[in-house]
């Protein structure tokens, strides 16, 4: 589910990178970027597999494997909502006060890491008043709502006992071979 | 810029470890993938989901294959029939579904696997102009007068009011 | 002129009220929605529900109808009869679910009761979930539980005529006196017929889209009085039907090439013009123009703000004009008569647009808005 808190994620990850953080928390997410996209020489199997991949989404492109608090964080390539790990849960924990709902829809993700696809569950957290923290929106592949198996403006709180949202996490399924 | 650097290695040194790091991750089979990507949001991973909801996969789709109509109800569902899904890759689909998920199947009584053949040509009917729920509570009457089936499959042979 | 409070008018019958008041509070009468006024809903839970009335030529506050959150709405020919498709707990979060199509009209736009609904979508608001006929004889409610139906309302008796079983598509666009059309999960579209006692058939067309890599914009735009759908893609691509039992399928144009450029493609790194935001487009039947808010931007990116607005003639499939957007917008709406005005809504901003030169002629600061509605649609 959810929505609009920028009009696009590169602002949005511009934003979060500027100001409102501490000199510290700053220049970690400066040291993850860095690492990222790597420094140092990569090893031949690296290497090998960087060149012979230009593989990836537009959005795993720019996207980080350190921070889950960002909207560019890798699992998120299709999350909609606020982020559960800046509400006192965490991509797979629902905070305290809400309930996980059974229903979602579920998505893969392509890790740079290593440049595979993993099948993640955008389950929502409902039952507790709206975060309204780290409001991301990824529409990779995101399709509309006649196909709802991958939309995600349902409101995905299905099967609870409550339609609150509060907050979306991105599950890990597995490694799709 | 030396200083920055410094600042940044050790930085990175905290950080060397990405957040939820992904290894090991099961990896999935190819029908697994379709079934969850197609399926598994709504009808659980597990093929377990909220009662009430979504019917419930698990322990109960082996069912339907006690009858021919409940063999063909399973593959003429509209969001079956008309998936996206190749012949070949709905037909490992469902079989996972039947065999892996919904166990036990047809009461015990030894019956083939879909096949591909059959599946492309049930897939030609879906079951778009009828009334879903009023049909499969009928398919399901009929599977409980024919095989032992799990008290649970019972909760959909009855005429359920609009579901909320 | 203010219409009087009933009671007070009644408690003071043909005697003198013994205290000479200067005023006496009243409620201002409901013209209407009026052709140059934008009603919109809320867009949820960052902010209160309810459906607002702006008047583009002044750009003041007409009106505020109550909602809930992830309400729907839509006007009345009468344009003076509001129907809200809502939700309702008993406790806020939890409790008895209550989903009732609320009726708001009369000289103050006020409550007329409910009609209960067997269940609805709750989802984001979306234009396409809820919609009267022509003659707004019925209302069709998209429900989805999740099985997905369509709830037909008998809006003269206040009651559910029927639910239409709609397995595996979603969404409703009205045409002609008791059909209505919903978009398909296989890239088809679904056909439904409903009498008068409630019996009804459903009719799968081929498909004419391919869902998986440039599905059809839930957004796109339909007249209910001419049956005309345009399914805009993700890419660009216009596809026109008219809609009826057995609908017609036009050959799809591309407003990327109506504008000299190639074709949007998916591929990965594309970057080009699209279509985007939330509410991306609107159309006015009687000139045939389409109005397209329009981003720079890679495949996948259909929810990015626009900051142009493209005119396109919808039938010699040519563009018009390029509008720049003050800042981005996610909402367009173009008004019905005879000298429009052209409407760009951002999270927190409504534009009034003159559409013919793009000057922006005046501007109000709004709550995040769902969908939008102008009168005549």
């Amino acid at each position: 589910m959810k929505r609009l808190g920028v009009d696009n994620w590169g602002e949005l990850l511009t934003r979060r990178l500027a100001g409102r953080l501490s000199r510290r928390s700053a220049l970690a997410r400066l040291g993850a970027l860095l690492v990222a996209a790597p420094v140092f020489p990569l090893l031949p199997v690296q290497r090998a597999r960087a060149a012979g991949e230009n593989k990836g989404t537009d959005f795993s492109r720019e996207a980080q494997t350190q921070d889950d608090t960002a909207c560019n964080y890798w699992r998120y390539c299709g999350i909609d909502g606020n982020l559960c790990s800046c509400c006192g849960g965490s991509v797979h924990s629902c905070p305290p006060g809400s309930q996980p709902s059974p229903t979602s829809w579920i998505g893969s993700c392509i890790n740079p890491a290593d440049q595979r696809s993993y099948l993640v569950s955008y389950r929502d957290c409902c039952g507790a008043s709206i975060c309204n923290k780290c409001s991301c929106i990824g529409t990779d592949h995101e399709m509309p709502m006649y196909r709802p198996q991958a939309n995600n403006h349902v409101i995905w709180c299905i099967g609870t006992n409550t339609f609150e949202y509060h907050c979306s996490m991105s599950v890990l399924v597995g490694l799709a071979e | 810029m030396t200083a920055l650097l410094a600042a940044v290695a050790l930085g990175a040194t905290r950080l060397a470890q990405p957040a939820h790091p992904v290894r090991p991750a099961n990896p999935l089979p190819a029908a697994q993938v379709a079934y969850l990507t197609s399926c598994g949001g709504c009808h659980g991973i597990e093929g377990i989901s909220a009662p009430g909801s979504v019917p419930t996969l698990r322990g109960l789709t082996g069912s339907f294959l006690c009858t021919r109509q409940g063999r063909a109800f399973l593959i003429r569902l509209p969001d079956v029939a008309l998936s996206t899904l190749s012949d070949r890759m709905l037909t490992q689909v469902m079989n996972f579904v039947v065999f892996d998920l919904g166990a036990p199947v047809a009461g015990g009584r030894p019956v083939p696997a879909y096949t591909i053949a059959e599946v492309a040509r049930l897939r030609r009917e879906p079951l778009t102009d009828t009334g879903l729920t009023a049909y499969r509570n009928g398919v399901v009457a009929g599977l409980a007068a024919r095989c032992e089936v799990p008290a649970a499959l019972h909760v959909y042979a009855r005429s359920l009011p609009p579901a909320r | 002129m203010l219409l009087s409070s009933g009671w007070l008018a009644a408690s003071a019958g043909n005697a003198a009220s013994p205290v000479l008041q200067s005023e006496t509070a009243g409620i201002t009468p409901f013209q209407g929605l009026m052709p140059h006024e934008l009603a919109y809903s809320a867009m949820d839970a960052i902010t209160h529900p309810g459906i607002r009335i702006v008047d583009g030529d002044t750009a003041n506050i007409i009106a505020t109808v109550y909602s809930s959150e992830y309400a729907n709405f839509a006007w009345a020919p009468d344009h003076k009869t509001l129907y809200v498709s809502e939700t309702y707990w008993t406790l806020g979060n939890r409790g008895k679910r209550e989903d009732v199509l609320s009726i708001y009209g009369g000289p103050t736009l006020s409550n007329e009761g409910e009609i209960t609904l067997p269940g609805r979508l709750i989802s984001d608001p979306k234009t396409h979930t809820f919609a009267l006929s022509a003659d707004a004889r019925y209302g069709y409610d998209y429900s989805f539980q999740p099985a997905p139906s369509v709830s037909v309302i008998d809006l003269k008796q206040r009651k559910l005529l029927t639910s239409v079983e709609i397995p595996g598509c979603g969404l409703v666009f009205p045409f002609g006196g008791r059909g209505f059309a919903s978009l398909c999960a296989d890239g088809s579209l679904a056909v439904a017929d409903v009498d008068g006692q409630g019996k009804y058939v459903v009719r799968r067309a081929d498909r004419f889209f391919d869902i998986l890599n440039d599905p059809v914009m839930d957004e796109s735009v339909s007249d209910t009085r001419s049956g005309l759908a345009l399914f805009i893609t993700y890419n660009g691509w216009v596809h026109p039907v008219h809609l009826a039992d057995h609908p017609t399928f036009e050959k799809a144009w591309s407003i990327q090439q109506a504008a000299q450029l190639s074709a949007a493609t998916s591929q990965v790194g594309a970057i080009t013009w699209r279509p985007g935001g939330q509410v991306f487009a609107a159309y006015q039947p009687s000139s045939a123009r389409l109005f397209v808010l329009m981003h720079e931007g890679h495949a996948w990116s259909n929810e990015q703000a626009g900051t142009e607005i493209w005119v396109l003639d919808a039938h010699q499939h040519r563009l018009l004009h390029r509008w720049d957007v003050p800042e981005s917008a996610s909402l367009v709406a173009i008004t019905q008569d005879a000298h429009p005005l052209l409407f760009a809504l951002s999270e927190g901003w409504l534009w009034v647009m003159d559409p013919d030169s793009g000057a922006v002629l005046r501007a109000t600061q709004i709550v995040p808005p769902g969908v939008v509605r102008v009168r005549g649609e």
